[in-house]
């Protein structure tokens, strides 16, 4: 018996099992590079408007990397999201522009959001019939979609921008919660989640040290978007959305049968099937679900830049793995969630922005960038061997 | 001092910590030059911690204690630090690379360069036919008859065994540490082995033997060491000891060859009746033919066979899991059934726990409660598939209690537990389903005798209660154990269907083998 069982608490923990030490990695790294951002700076890095910016920036690549965590979970890999993201970002400009949807108000972006889930949804169905049915290798199949889907998007649009679209659609990244209301919502989502926990610790399902954990965070986290938010304009419409596409998951793969299935897929696909799980069935929405959630990305990426371009989401899909890795997901799959996936996705926030801000410039980000991920995942995978 | 005159290995009082919990507290013996010495002990004595450090995997400094190796001080930095030392092990879990060649299997780290110049260079080009014919030479020398251009995929469990023999043999070894190595042989392929080890013996290569089978260990082994918790508790002479000693030793309580099953069936119709069942693989070859035989509900029907006679494809055609087409009639619960899948089988009432429990069976990181309530999360989940925690809970912990699995909490890794454990976490989850009917897939692989009895008396009383039970195993006397009747296999065909009466080992095994090798 190794001294990790040791030390694990004698209490009921359903909490499927989670890095510990990985989650910690992340949280200080992103705390280490906030405060140096803010220092090299000169303090306009924690600034209100800043950190708004930042939360706006960091939805599209949230989106995709809560998707993306479900199927690494499967021990899958989806490497066609930024082209999908293109093709339905691209869709939802056309039929803004070219269909004249966007003189429908609401109703008329309505449908297009549809538009881009549909076109995800079909895209990823594609993709899930190959891995489950056909027994294609996830890397193979994506890297096919990945290669498709950029070719549609280019003969759709006729390898042009397409914009402006309407201000109905626009506002999903220009509307915000009025800040008053804002402040109410995160204290309110605050002390909900602070209750929830508190009662399954008081059932004995958490240890103090998770829970202590979950107090330091949530309340800093609280703190830090209540400065950010209701100092500025309050909270934008598109983080509401990338947040519950971020509860959905969670809730899915922690109180659903389907997570279950998930984890068992991932750590012993073999056992799984003995087991009864349905083994095609789950994979097949583990796809489609990561290509509904690539359509909203694309939607939420040409809401905030008000058009579609054909390159739009090139490289996303290597950002979100990279945010799902720092996170402390397993690439074998079975071990990790979304929790550490928000904190990945963060950091990667936090670089962009901070770089930007100091005015490095963008060719030499990418070099830094790609530095930072081979040494958060260096330092994830000692304090895992450590452990 | 006179070299010879040394034990070759001397271990004394070693000691090993892994946090707070000890797993070795003072393990000491020594062995001589060309003895063999039979390590024995239950899972979780601490022999693999034990191999760990001989083998250097556990390097120095990690434990304390001493190690002398020839006369000399032992310091392992690490695994291959053992094997320069002469030290070589042969592992339960093979370490060979299955699409290489036998031959670059055996001279991998030392293919010899194209011009036989003695260069080591990373670049160097390979003298494919020299080492070809060094390998050829090499399993010459041993009597083993294998092609050194076969793919070690394509081998035998028990060629591949030969192979890393041969292997070790290579690397000089002086001291060979065999880690159950009988466990997927058959009967045949036992002998061969010891045919083998008995020469290795001859030529002063010292033999450390692990195994649970005492029957192979007192034909093999010139002494017996006995660990248990952690120590040395006895070191015997096979030709002054019993194996009841012996099993005294290990468990600290002996332990009866006792029939675990109920005398009396209640006469009831049978549960499940296969009537000419075959089986035709998908590249044709047929794998199963002319096989009937029922279960009736509160029995317990022992497949029996050797390696290769089909006892696996036989449970495994059933549920429907064998590629291919299988021919014949299966009759469930009256009705003629033929399941597609495990998903249809479950349904229907039946559970099949599969032979290989790390392979096929568990989800080794997760939790065991995890893993116990995975096939029947649809029972404990509504229709939005949201799972209900609170009887998930009381479930998982319901079964833990009823398997008596040992574990600190239900979250609590499967990996972390004993053999014994994991098997009947395993059993426990496929039981969850309140299954009619049980395939058991060899039950209680590689685990210890006294989780071996355990595991019988749950089988028994799952029967008693009702449930109708077949149990394909290689070892004769689990079967002999377990089963009101044994069907016996040979070559994929039916040979018998013998009553539990006055039935040996000797009878089963005279059916089971073929006629020409007896």
């Amino acid at each position: 018996m190794s001294s990790l069982e040791e030390t694990r608490p004698r209490f009921m923990n359903w909490e499927l099992p989670r890095l510990r030490a990985a989650d910690w990695t992340a949280l200080l790294a992103l705390i280490a590079c906030a405060l140096l951002f803010q220092y090299l700076s000169e303090g306009s890095f924690l600034t209100s408007r800043n950190l708004s910016n930042l939360s706006r920036q960091v939805c599209v690549n949230l989106t995709l990397a809560v998707g993306m965590t479900v199927v690494i979970l499967t021990s899958g890999i989806d490497l066609s999201v930024g082209s999908v993201l293109a093709l339905a970002g691209m869709s939802v400009a056309i039929s803004q522009v070219q269909w004249g949807w966007a003189d429908g108000g609401t109703l008329g972006a309505t449908f297009s959001v549809l538009l881009a889930l549909g076109i995800g949804a079909g895209a990823g169905a594609t993709n899930g019939f190959a891995v489950s049915r056909l027994g294609i290798t996830p890397f193979i199949v994506t890297l096919g979609m990945m290669v498709i889907g950029r070719g549609l998007t280019l003969i759709v649009s006729g390898a042009r921008a397409v914009a402006p679209v309407g201000d109905s659609l626009g506002s999903l990244s220009s509307s915000y919660l009025p800040p008053a209301a804002s402040g109410a919502v995160l204290v309110g989502a605050l002390a909900l989640f602070l209750l929830v926990s508190y009662r399954s610790f008081a059932r004995g399902e958490l240890d103090i040290a998770t829970g202590l954990r979950r107090l330091i965070v949530s309340v800093g986290g609280c703190a830090i978007a209540l400065h950010a938010f209701c100092g500025y304009r309050g909270i934008p419409t598109m983080v509401f959305i990338a947040a519950g596409c971020v509860a959905m998951v969670y809730v899915a793969l922690h109180y659903l049968r389907f997570g279950r299935f998930v984890y068992a897929i991932g750590d012993n696909r073999e056992a799984a099937l003995l087991s009864g799980v349905p083994v095609t069935r789950t994979l097949w929405s583990v796809y489609i679900l990561m290509g509904a959630l690539a359509g909203l990305a694309g939607t939420l990426d040409v809401a905030r830049v008000n058009g579609a371009v054909p390159s739009a989401g090139e490289l996303a899909e290597l950002d979100a793995i990279a945010a799902v890795v720092i996170g402390g997901t397993s690439l074998m799959g079975g071990a990790g969630g979304v929790g550490g996936t928000i904190l990945g996705v963060l950091l990667m926030g936090v670089l962009n922005n901070g770089m930007s801000l100091i005015g490095i410039t963008e060719h030499s980000q990418k070099v830094f960038k790609g530095l930072v991920i081979i040494l958060a995942v260096y330092l994830d995978t000692r304090a895992k061997r450590k452990a | 001092m006179n070299q010879e005159a040394q034990p070759l290995l001397r271990v004394s009082a070693v000691k090993k910590q892994f946090g707070g919990i000890s797993a070795l507290s003072d393990v000491s013996f020594d062995i001589e030059r060309g003895c063999c010495i039979a390590l024995v002990g239950e899972n979780g004595a601490g022999k693999s911690t034990l191999m760990k450090i001989l083998s250097g995997v556990w390097p120095q400094g990690t434990f304390t204690g001493e190690l002398r190796f020839a006369g000399e001080p032992l310091h392992l930095k690490s695994p291959l630090d053992a094997r320069k030392a002469g030290i070589s092990i042969i592992h339960q879990e093979l370490c060979l690379f299955p699409h290489l060649t036998v031959a670059e299997n055996l001279l991998l780290t030392e293919a010899p360069p194209f011009d036989g110049s003695p260069s080591a260079s990373l670049f160097q080009a390979v003298g494919w036919p020299l080492l070809y014919a060094k390998a050829s030479q090499l399993l010459e020398e041993l009597g083993f008859e294998i092609s050194a251009h076969s793919l070690v995929k394509d081998l035998s469990v028990a060629e591949r065994q030969m192979v890393e023999i041969a292997r070790a043999v290579h690397h000089q070894a002086r001291l060979l540490i065999l880690d159950e190595p009988t466990s997927a042989l058959s009967t045949r392929e036992v002998h061969r082995l010891f045919e083998v080890l008995d020469r290795m013996k001859a030529s002063q290569v010292t033999l450390i033997y692990i195994s649970h089978k005492l029957d192979e260990v007192f034909r093999l082994a010139d002494r017996i060491v006995v660990l248990r918790d952690g120590r040395t508790v006895a070191d015997l002479n096979p030709k002054e000891t019993t194996p009841e000693e012996v099993v005294r030793y290990m468990v600290g309580r002996p332990i009866l060859d006792k029939r675990y099953f109920e005398a009396s069936v209640p006469a009831a119709e049978p549960l499940l009746e296969i009537e000419g069942l075959g089986h035709v693989l998908s590249d044709g070859h047929p794998r199963l033919e002319g096989i009937g035989f029922s279960v009736a509900p509160g029995e317990i029907v022992g497949v029996a066979g050797l390696m290769g006679s089909g006892r696996s494809e036989l449970l495994r055609s059933l549920v429907g899991v064998l590629p291919g087409k299988r021919t014949g009639l299966v009759r469930f619960d009256g009705k003629v059934v033929d399941w597609k899948n495990v998903s249809e089988s479950l349904d229907a009432g039946v559970s099949f726990v599969p032979e290989d429990r790390k392979k096929d069976g568990l989800c080794l990181d997760l939790g065991v409660g995890f893993n116990l309530s995975l096939s029947i999360l649809r029972m404990l989940s509504d229709r939005l598939g949201l799972v209900d925690a609170n009887r998930e809970r009381n479930r998982a912990e319901e079964l833990r209690r009823y398997l008596t699995v040992r574990c600190g909490t239900l979250a609590q890794s499967v990996k972390s537990l004993s053999g014994g454990n994991q098997q009947k976490v395993l059993l426990g989850k496929m039981v969850a389903r309140g299954p009619r009917l049980l395939l058991l897939d060899e039950p209680t692989r590689g685990i210890d005798i006294g989780a071996k009895g355990e595991i019988y008396e749950i089988i028994a009383k799952l029967a008693a209660e009702g449930m109708a039970i077949m149990v394909v195993s290689s070892e004769l006397p689990e079967i002999l154990a377990l089963s009101h009747r044994v069907v016996v296999l040979r070559e994929g065909r039916q040979v018998g269907v013998l009553e539990n009466q006055g039935l040996t080992q000797e009878t089963i095994l005279s059916l089971a083998i073929e006629k020409e090798t007896l």
